[in-house]
């Protein structure tokens, strides 16, 4: 088989030393924050990113990948044991790991939680290595009227399966697409929007853009938010499930695993998402849903499960059609695109060691995980004792000095400071800054894709109803706005929200 | 008298029509072309519109449905915080890395309650030392430690 020989040329790539060094120092990374609130992945990979420059690109998106789904293993050990979830992908497992760590089953909750991601992680690597090359094939048959339609719809969906209002949303896209054409323009080459600043000259750098609106507004929220010390719990004995845990979990896990693979493809999905769905469904297949809250075992393994395969194969789109689905898969593009490499269809056939020794390096990765996370658990917990009035500064300076590590630009800095200022404006006025820098990023290349689909045409809208992959991609995005916009159709979606 | 139900949203709205206004403007200057052979001003002026459609809608269904009020920020909290970026972006080519740290560090903890001065001393020293350690000795980034002006 084709794709098993790719994948085994990966773990290649994957196992040489200092991949596996990448590898871990990603995963440990990720459990840290992951275990630390108010410090996610986002905020983590944005203040990483200006440092992987230094890094050969495997070993760069070999370890930042390995912090987007180290977190979510991290996630799950503060939800577990002090009831706060690290990361919001675990919330909901907080409802029923708790009530298990208040009745002394801490120790079986967090190994369900590790085991049934590390199957996860297998199965999504798996469906990575399956899908990917599949889709790419397909991916051959689209013009650049079907690429713009795929961006829109990418965009799209973001919003609809992400929270909070959707006209506000679309307007911070179509921010983020107005903040990407700032300047010069690529195919005429004229300076747009640059008020004769030289340094905008070469656009609004990504790094402070996604640093200021992140890392710097997100710490602003944390102190805005802050609450007391957490109370950390005595000594985990057992960490064994028992049988009857088992009997419960292991569907739990294959449906979760399902679940967050499939929601993770989907542009705008990933781990929150799929947590929830995944909980949610569990509840309702249950024979005693009354057991949810409670305790039930199946309420930790399968949101767990779903987002550790959700954070995986929201790389599917990246990798494949060179669209990121989410903020921090935005990020991973940044990365790739400052190594010189445009992620899309033909990274595969360019790059292969890059591509399948990423994919590979997510087996290693969920190996290590699971080997950090069990038998180390009690120093993680430990962790929780580092306050946070300590932990924000630090965070502000690596910020900093990650951005102006770019290009040794001071002004750059500057602009950090100006981005985290629009970005707590945004936040006070209820607008996510996540679709604004999606858009951001697909923005030059969407107004690429427009243009030459007009050129196409000889300049006739048209082109876009009349092809029929792209008529189809056009009719599921407004579909899609119709649907949410519906009264009864809204309702459910934020009852879904606030299950 | 109009009644602001949603003062949040009519905020946001209005915020994204003065963008959308400011960008319509300044796109005139730009080439607008044709749909044939689009100008550099094509697609941000068609962008501009569309947000400037939607930022009145937002504005004026602001107008009709009940919302929340607007939260003010706490500056005691984001000044400190954006100080401490631009104190480090202001002061690290004329002071070199290790002082930038420690300034940037101090400034940031205006933001935090509870401190004890020894911990912000401590917290400031033991910060610049790791970031010359893992930025300057560990990844060999090309930024100064000391004052360049100290090093005749």
């Amino acid at each position: 088989m084709d794709v098993v020989a790719n994948l085994f040329a990966g773990l290649l790539v994957a196992l040489q030393p200092i991949n596996v060094l990448y590898c871990l120092v990603g995963a440990l990374i990720g459990t840290l924050i992951g275990v630390l609130p108010g410090i996610g992945p986002m905020v983590t990979i944005a203040m990483l990113l200006p440092i992987t420059y230094y890094l050969p690109p495997v070993a760069a998106l070999i370890m930042l990948s390995g912090i987007y789904y180290g977190a979510q293993y991290g996630g799950s050990t503060t939800a577990i044991l002090v009831n706060m979830p690290g990361e919001s992908s675990s919330l909901v497992t907080a409802i029923d790991g708790h009530q298990l760590a208040r009745q002394g089953r801490a120790g079986p909750a967090l190994a369900v939680a590790a085991l049934g991601s590390l199957f996860a992680g297998f199965m999504a690597t798996l469906v990575l290595a399956f899908l990917c090359p599949a889709l790419i094939e397909l991916s051959l048959m689209f013009g650049p009227a079907e690429y713009f339609m795929l961006m829109v719809l990418g965009l799209i969906a973001a919003i609809v399966l992400a929270q909070g209002s959707i006209p506000k949303a679309l307007a911070m896209i179509l921010l983020g697409l107005l903040l990407g054409s700032i300047g010069t323009d690529a195919s005429t080459g004229d300076p747009r929007f640059t008020f004769g600043v030289p340094a905008l000259l070469d656009g609004i750098g990504f790094i402070p853009l996604a640093m200021g609106l992140f890392a710097v507004t997100e710490v602003y929220r944390s102190l805005e938010q802050q609450t007391e010390t957490v109370t950390v719990p005595g000594r985990i004995s057992n960490l064994w499930p028992s049988r009857d845990d088992f009997r419960r979990s292991w569907p739990a896990v294959l449906r979760g695993s399902g679940l967050g693979a499939a929601l993770g493809i989907l542009p705008g999905g990933g781990a929150l998402l799929a947590s929830f769905v995944a909980y949610a469904t569990e509840k309702r297949l249950s024979s005693e849903p009354e057991r949810f809250g409670h305790g039930a075992m199946e309420g930790v393994a399968a949101p767990e499960s779903a987002n550790n395969a959700a954070a995986q194969t929201s790389f599917v789109p990246l990798l494949t059609l060179g669209i990121p689905s989410n903020p921090v898969i935005a990020l991973m593009a940044g990365a790739m695109m400052m190594h010189g490499i445009q992620p899309g269809p033909q990274v595969i056939e360019s790059r292969p060691e890059l591509f399948w020794g990423l994919i590979a390096s997510m087996l290693v990765g969920n190996v290590l995980l699971v080997i950090i996370n069990l038998p180390m658990i009690g120093i993680w917990v430990r962790l929780l004792r580092v306050p946070y009035r300590l932990l924000f500064p630090a965070i502000l300076v690596f910020t900093s000095i990650g951005v102006f590590s770019l290009n040794n630009m001071p002004l750059e800095v500057l602009f950090l400071a100006l981005f985290g200022l629009v970005g707590i404006v945004l936040v006070k006025l209820d607008c996510e800054p996540a679709p604004l820098l999606l858009a951001f990023v697909i923005g030059p290349l969407m107004e690429e894709y427009f243009r030459r689909a007009m050129q196409v045409s000889r300049g006739n809208p048209a082109i876009f109803v009349e092809r029929p992959i792209s008529a189809g991609l056009l009719t599921v995005a407004v579909g899609l706005v119709l649907i949410v916009s519906l009264p009864n159709l809204r309702r459910l979606r934020t009852e879904a929200f606030r299950e | 008298m109009i009644r602001v139900r949603s003062p949040r949203d009519v905020a946001a709205g209005l915020l994204f029509c003065a963008v959308a206004a400011a960008a319509i403007w300044l796109s005139g200057d730009l080439e607008y072309g044709s749909t044939r052979h689009m100008g550099a001003g094509f697609f941000p002026r068609w962008i501009a519109i569309l947000l400037l459609a939607l930022g009145a809608f937002i504005a004026l269904r602001g107008l009709a449905v009940e919302g929340p009020r607007i939260e003010r920020i706490d500056w005691r909290l984001a000044l400190p915080i954006l100080a401490s970026v631009v104190v480090f972006g202001i002061t690290v080519l004329p002071l070199g890395l290790l002082l930038a740290v420690a300034l940037s560090i101090v400034a940031a903890s205006f933001a935090g309650r509870h401190y004890h001065r020894a911990e912000i001393a401590l917290l400031a020293i033991g910060m610049a030392l790791f970031c010359a350690a893992l930025f300057v000795w560990g990844l060999s980034l090309p930024i100064d430690l000391l004052p360049p002006w100290l090093r005749i």
